[in-house]
């Protein structure tokens, strides 16, 4: 039943983004190469189904070349910018405090294909970086070739020995890490969360996947286009030793061994100063700190009439499922208490409380013609075509999307086009004050022709 | 043992180390210094303390005590980064720090003949403790006293790049309008007045035309006198960042080959030029454009010249006349092939970036290139070139000077200097001058009798003012003597004569050592705010706690206070003039000034009226639209540009048009930019260099008084001195006593800022530790010295220990940079690393510089000395 939708959606995203992407990448390829004179250097191909030859200098000056599977790539691109593109930012670029850069000529050196594979399955728990085991495979090598795929004036080689240790003291070590490392990473690793421009390298989820040598040629090459720099050698930030840098890692390693306090205890309560906190880890990222959302990226969650009209399970629902097919993916791995601090957290924000009466159980009959009429009418400007969302460029989230639609019930989604969102873009769409005056039915109308995508 | 078992092991220690529970690491406070009161505070945005880049900077506290440093991810400077100076500054802020005012007990009275016997030593039994009431009236009772009997002009102001813009802004009011004298300098004159100067000839007014975003859009980057990795390593990150990705060619013009050089070469050596040129820069230049025109006369933008430009015939007249690449090649040191390959290089990114609108070649210089004899035409020179390929006047491309101090812009901008007023315009200028004097509060009169007084040879010329006696009187303000030239001869000598009240933090500082009455000051960071201006001329703010050490006043307050009390004794309208009260806080609010300030900028090429405009429309306080924009760039003239962040990029209609602008394409008045030809002849060095060399060596002998020497050393581009070159090769100790066979240097190393905070900052200080002389191993070999060995440096002046540095792989920290043969380099950053106290400081480079200067920009020449290698 579900898995039809999504496949659909899928197509129809890809077809659409594809279209426009192709334009992207020729006029992108034409401007990078012009603005650095490379032209010449590049066999330009037209079909698609041509592997691209790049001819690149690498740092020695020497000419180095890579035969990138074109078609998988642009496969891998269209992914990248429905998948990734939210908080890596466009050409995986990334954007300090918020998301590492992965179009990055040292980490895509230093980072196997399986690296970057795990990190997409497993994620980062504790950051804002979800697993997405549900990615297929393939869709995950495009997306890796797609990262391969963009070109650098100066490629570098970086050789990682997966195997081997680096063994210091680990209280030197947190020393050194205090004085250098945790005015970007923060207090033991914790990442963007403490506020920082550095990405959690404390956690487990990064601790589990980098192995030592990787963490060592991190520090001692840094990431050219970051804030991470060199921290060995005379070109760095500073001129760390091979020791200390061996206790940086020990230290690291500590880390990843430590309980983490959040599954030790077993509150029924959620308590809204820790959800403030799984809160910046886990929502701030796309919701915004506060949770005041950002038009056309993230909905506003700690609005008045959200707030009143969602209740404890809609939200939960919401975590736990995510919204397919958005950015807004499901987290299984939070843990009960996590999610429920997040709510207490939420419910505590401080606004002025309303009642809205929401009967889940209630629904609605219309024509399912008309509605269709009266959605792209009234709606589609900001939710998009067939609801499809910010995907589609607008300013409204992904109402016709069957995660939000599993998770609303029709009055639900009634009362949020009576009431609007105040302080959103989402304006009341009945009564004098709306922006326009929908009768009842009219809204029954459009909840059925909701409904009707969801059975697609 | 095992690494697990080892973890279990630390496990119980990490837990007892001083870590906050989440968010930052924070070191434990440092709780040796009372604060004022124990407020917490929340996070402040500054910019940071130390160089002109300006890094956004995010200072944490903990219970009204600032923590640590934490680089500002939205700041688009800075963009999350900072560099090791910067993340550790907040480690130098508690340390030995003054708390009371303090007063030499045997005090140099100029007026009454009386010299103090104690000066050169700060010794706690040499002074008195006093309150700040006492202290600040004998400070007034002094100066008010010097002013009556001789006059405003014999007394002299030593002023601070590091100050905020409204400190500098009142000290330059107190000093030309109260006090009524032109003896205003400040160390932005060893750092930038070339530039400045430099602007001021070529394009009308000071400050560069660009942006740091230019970076990002040049077809080419060249770095001239500059080791950007060292001084500014944010920008020389962002230029190698845009090479890797974007492989466009680079050239730096230095002696020594830097971290900058390699760093570049290490990218892609094929496009990355280095030209180990010693003094010859203006013959590179000119060789340049007579190459460029030769081979590659499409690059040559004849219609900007024609059209925008003057002098510009005369230019390229005498460049095709005397400067053959080949021809100059016993200057440049730099084979003909070499300068035209870049000519090539220079000449299609000329082409590149005229055809696209934006890019070309972006010019980037620092402080060492503005610290010469010929500081000035180095800036010129430049921007000739810069004109005659068409490099100026669009986004991508021009000429940027690079700043050294946070705040040497605002310097510049408030006219703290000799014979300036604020907004870049000269004393003399009668209309500004009414107009500063109605917005300051003084009588005309008073302020025009200032404007005919002179200060001639600038900062060294103030000081050879005092040895003649002409000066009485000294503040020094945020500012280390030891920053002036030739220490020993010239500035501890006058200093010891005049009665002189230093602005301090340290008990240990230099200053201590020759001020008569010391007033503790409070520091970046713990102060109540102010602003900074960065080099691409972008305001910003430094927001501190208003919680200083207990007992310590910010600079800004002392400059109102001591201006009232003494316009109050010279007959002026204290009230008037300082129209500012003490807040509930206990200081004066600094946002009052600068609105001030910016009330002062109507009309001038800095106007900065629109933030007003925005805040009458949205309540929005100019702080509070400079924290929120993170900075706007002058000028910023109507609501519309300060709402934009201000202005990007100026000159050729770059800067969006506002009514009553000033200028046309260029500042001058016929709005076009002028062509300067400099040069360079080396055909009476000797004679020149050898007349030089009597300053600082033979007593009675002032600079000042031989202008005529200086200009014509300036105009054949010369050095101060000239080495024995026949006595290279010579072991050390066999070289005859008058003579000095090596180039001497002295410049920065990355790990330091200047000399006072970083030395003290426990980072910083044991990442490079100690004095180090680089030297090339063919010199160390001849010499007989190894690697490590400390040996002495002697100028004709005084001399320095320091330990041998040879190369990349030297024991001696950092082992960064190579240096040609016959060439030395130290770092004046560990001039007091040692020690202040003269007894046992060894490391004072500038007890060894020459004190020639500039005639125009009065910039000393640190680059180029002469000098011997002994054995200690």
């Amino acid at each position: 039943m579900l898995a039809k939708p999504i496949v659909r959606l899928a197509v129809n995203a890809i077809t659409f983004v594809f279209s426009l992407i192709v334009n992207v990448i020729v006029i992108s390829i034409f401007y990078e190469f012009q603005s650095t004179g490379f032209a010449e250097k590049i066999a330009k191909d037209s079909s698609s189904a041509v592997p691209l030859v790049v001819t690149q200098n690498t740092h020695s000056g020497e000419l180095h070349s890579t035969v990138i599977d074109n078609k998988q790539s642009r496969k891998g691109e269209t992914l990248y910018n429905i998948h990734c593109v939210a908080c890596h930012q466009v050409e995986a670029k990334g954007k300090v405090g918020f998301a590492p850069s992965i179009r990055n000529r040292d980490f895509l050196a230093i980072s196997s294909d399986d690296f970057i594979r795990q990190t997409v399955l497993a994620g980062r728990p504790g950051t804002a970086m979800p697993a997405r085991p549900d990615l297929k495979a393939e869709d995950i090598n495009a997306i890796i070739a797609y990262l391969r795929s963009l070109p650098f004036a100066n490629k570098v080689e970086i050789e990682v020995n997966p195997n081997k240790k680096y063994q210091g003291d680990s209280v030197a070590g947190e020393r050194t890490y205090i004085t250098y490392c945790a005015s970007c990473h923060g207090d033991k690793g914790i990442g963007y969360s403490a506020g920082g421009s550095g990405p959690s390298i404390g956690l487990p989820g990064f601790l589990n996947v980098a192995s030592d040598d990787y963490i060592f040629q991190t520090v001692k090459l840094g990431r050219v286009g970051t804030p991470m720099r060199s921290f060995m050698g005379p070109e760095g930030i500073a001129n760390l030793s091979e020791n200390e840098v061996a206790n940086v890692i020990t230290y690291l390693r500590s880390l990843q061994s430590e309980p983490k306090e959040a599954t030790e205890t077993t509150v029924q309560i959620g308590d809204p100063l820790k959800g403030n906190e799984q809160f910046n880890i886990n929502c701030a990222a796309c919701h915004q700190s506060g949770g005041v959302g950002k038009v056309g990226f993230a909905p506003s969650i700690r609005n008045r009439d959200f707030l009143a009209i969602a209740s404890d399970r809609f939200i939960k629902q919401t975590i736990r499922e995510g919204r397919p097919g958005t950015t807004m993916v499901g987290r299984p791995d939070l843990s009960d208490k996590a999610v429920e601090d997040i709510i207490a957290y939420l419910r505590a924000l401080p606004r002025k409380n309303i009642n809205i009466d929401v009967d889940p159980q209630k629904v609605f009959f219309g024509n399912l013609i008309d509605g269709k009429h009266k959605f792209t009418n009234y709606c589609a400007s900001c939710h998009g075509d067939e609801g499809k969302g910010y995907s589609a460029g607008g300013s409204g989230p992904g109402i016709g999307l069957h995660g939000f639609l599993n998770a609303a019930s029709d009055d639900y989604i009634f009362q949020t086009v009576k009431r609007g969102r105040i302080g959103t873009a989402m304006k009341p769409f009945m009564g004098a004050e709306g922006i326009a005056n929908l009768a009842k039915d009219d809204v029954h109308d459009i909840i059925v022709y909701l409904r009707s995508l969801n059975q697609k | 043992m095992k690494r697990r078992t080892f973890i279990k092991c630390t496990a119980a220690t990490a837990a007892l180390t001083g870590v906050n529970k989440t968010g930052w690491a924070v070191p434990k406070p440092n709780n040796a210094f009372p604060l004022e009161k124990n407020e917490a505070a929340t996070d402040l945005l500054a910019a940071c303390p130390y160089c002109g880049v300006g890094c956004g900077t995010i200072i944490k506290t903990q219970n009204g005590r600032i923590t640590n440093i934490v680089p500002d991810k939205d700041h688009p400077t800075n963009k999350g980064l900072q560099c090791i100076k910067g993340l550790t500054s907040a480690e130098a802020i508690y340390v030995n720090r003054l708390n009371k005012p303090l007063i030499r007990k045997d005090m140099s009275d100029p007026l009454r003949g009386k010299v103090s016997k104690t000066k050169g030593s700060f010794a706690p039994h040499l002074f008195r403790e006093a309150s700040w009431e006492e202290a600040e009236e004998i400070v007034a009772e002094q100066i008010a006293e010097i002013v009556k009997e001789v006059g405003g002009n014999a007394v002299g102001l030593y002023g601070s790049g590091q100050l905020p813009l409204e400190g500098q802004y009142l000290e330059n009011i107190f000093m030309k309008g109260v006090i009524g004298s032109n003896t205003i300098e400040a160390n932005a004159r060893m750092c930038m007045t070339s530039a400045v100067t430099g602007y001021f000839k070529s394009l009308g007014s000071d400050t560069p035309p660009t942006c740091y975003d230019d970076i990002e859009l040049a077809d080419m980057i060249t770095f001239w006198g500059h080791n950007a990795r060292g001084a500014h390593p944010i920008l020389y990150w962002r230029v190698g960042d845009y090479k890797s990705k974007n492989n466009i060619p680079t050239l730096v013009v230095d002696p020594r080959r830097t971290g900058t050089v390699k760093g570049l070469e290490d990218i892609n050596a094929s496009n990355s030029f280095h030209f180990p040129t010693i003094n010859g820069d203006i013959s590179i230049h000119n060789a340049l454009a007579y190459a460029i025109m030769e081979k590659h006369p499409d690059a040559v933008a004849w219609d900007f010249l024609k059209n925008h430009s003057t002098g510009w015939k005369k230019y390229v007249d005498e460049v095709k006349k005397g400067y053959n690449p080949k021809q100059v090649e016993n200057i440049t040191k730099i084979p003909a092939e070499e300068i035209y390959k870049v000519a090539k290089v220079w000449a299609d990114a000329s082409i590149k970036g005229r055809k696209r609108g934006t890019g070309g070649v972006l010019s980037i210089w620092g402080i060492g290139y503005n610290q010469h004899l010929h500081g000035q035409h180095n800036t010129m020179g430049l921007v000739n070139l810069m004109a005659l390929t068409g490099n100026i006047g669009r986004p991508g491309c021009g000429p940027h000077s690079q700043t050294g101090q946070p705040n040497a812009m605002g310097e510049r901008l408030t006219g703290g200097l000799t014979g300036r007023l604020p907004f870049n315009i000269g004393l003399k200028d009668a209309k500004h001058r009414a107009w500063c004097a109605e917005q300051w509060g003084i009588p005309q009169e008073r302020l025009d009798k200032t404007a005919e007084l002179t200060n001639t040879g600038m900062a060294v010329g103030m000081m050879e003012r005092a040895l003649k006696g002409e000066v009485k009187a000294m503040f020094l303000i945020y500012a280390t003597h030891i920053d002036l030239p030739d220490s020993y001869n010239l500035v501890r000598p006058a200093l010891t004569k005049m009665f002189t009240v230093a602005q301090e933090i340290y008990k240990d500082a230099p200053n201590n050592l020759y001020a008569d009455v010391i007033l503790p000051a409070a520091t970046w960071g713990e102060w109540v705010g102010g602003v900074y201006v960065q080099s691409e001329r972008r305001l910003f703010v430094t927001d501190g706690t208003a919680n200083p050490v207990k007992g310590c006043r910010p600079d800004m307050d002392m400059v109102i206070d001591k201006g009232k009390l003494i316009a109050e004794k010279l007959g002026l309208d204290a009230e008037k003039i300082f129209p500012y009260q003490r807040k509930e806080n206990g200081f004066y609010d600094p946002e009052e000034v600068f609105r001030d300030f910016i009330k002062a900028s109507k009309g001038t090429d800095a106007d900065l009226m629109g933030i007003l405009e925005v805040e009458k429309e949205t309540g929005k306080s100019p702080y509070q639209q400079i924290r929120e924009l993170r900075g706007i760039q002058w000028p910023a003239p109507t609501a519309a540009i300060a709402k934009a962040g201000g202005t990007k990029r100026r000159y050729m209609a770059q800067e969006e048009y506002w009514p009553g602008k000033p200028y046309g394409e260029f500042r001058h008045a016929d709005g076009k930019l002028h062509i300067h030809m400099c040069h360079q002849d080396y055909s009476q060095y000797k004679e020149i260099t050898d007349e030089l060399s009597r300053a600082g060596t033979e007593p009675g002998y002032y600079m000042i008084d031989h202008y005529d020497t200086l200009i014509k050393a300036r105009d054949a581009g010369l050095t101060p001195e000239l080495p024995n070159f026949a006595e290279l090769g010579k072991k050390i100790g066999e070289c005859p006593q008058n003579k000095y066979p090596f180039w001497w240097a002295t410049g920065v190393v990355y790990e330091h800022f200047h000399t006072a905070k970083t030395i003290r900052a426990g980072t910083t200080k044991k990442l490079v530790p100690e004095m180090y002389v680089e030297m090339h191993p063919d010199d160390a070999s001849e010499l007989g010295v190894k690697d490590g060995q400390w040996v002495k440096i002697t100028t004709r002046r005084g001399s320095l220990e320091a330990r041998v540095s040879i190369g990349l792989d030297s024991v001696v920290k950092p082992a960064r940079n190579t240096v040609p043969k016959g060439f030395l380099f130290s770092p004046w950053n560990l001039s007091v690393a040692d020690s202040a106290d003269p007894k046992k400081n060894k490391w004072l480079a500038n007890g060894t510089t020459h004190r020639a200067f500039d005639p125009v920009s009065g910039q000393a020449d640190f680059k180029k000395c002469a000098a011997r290698v002994e054995i200690i």
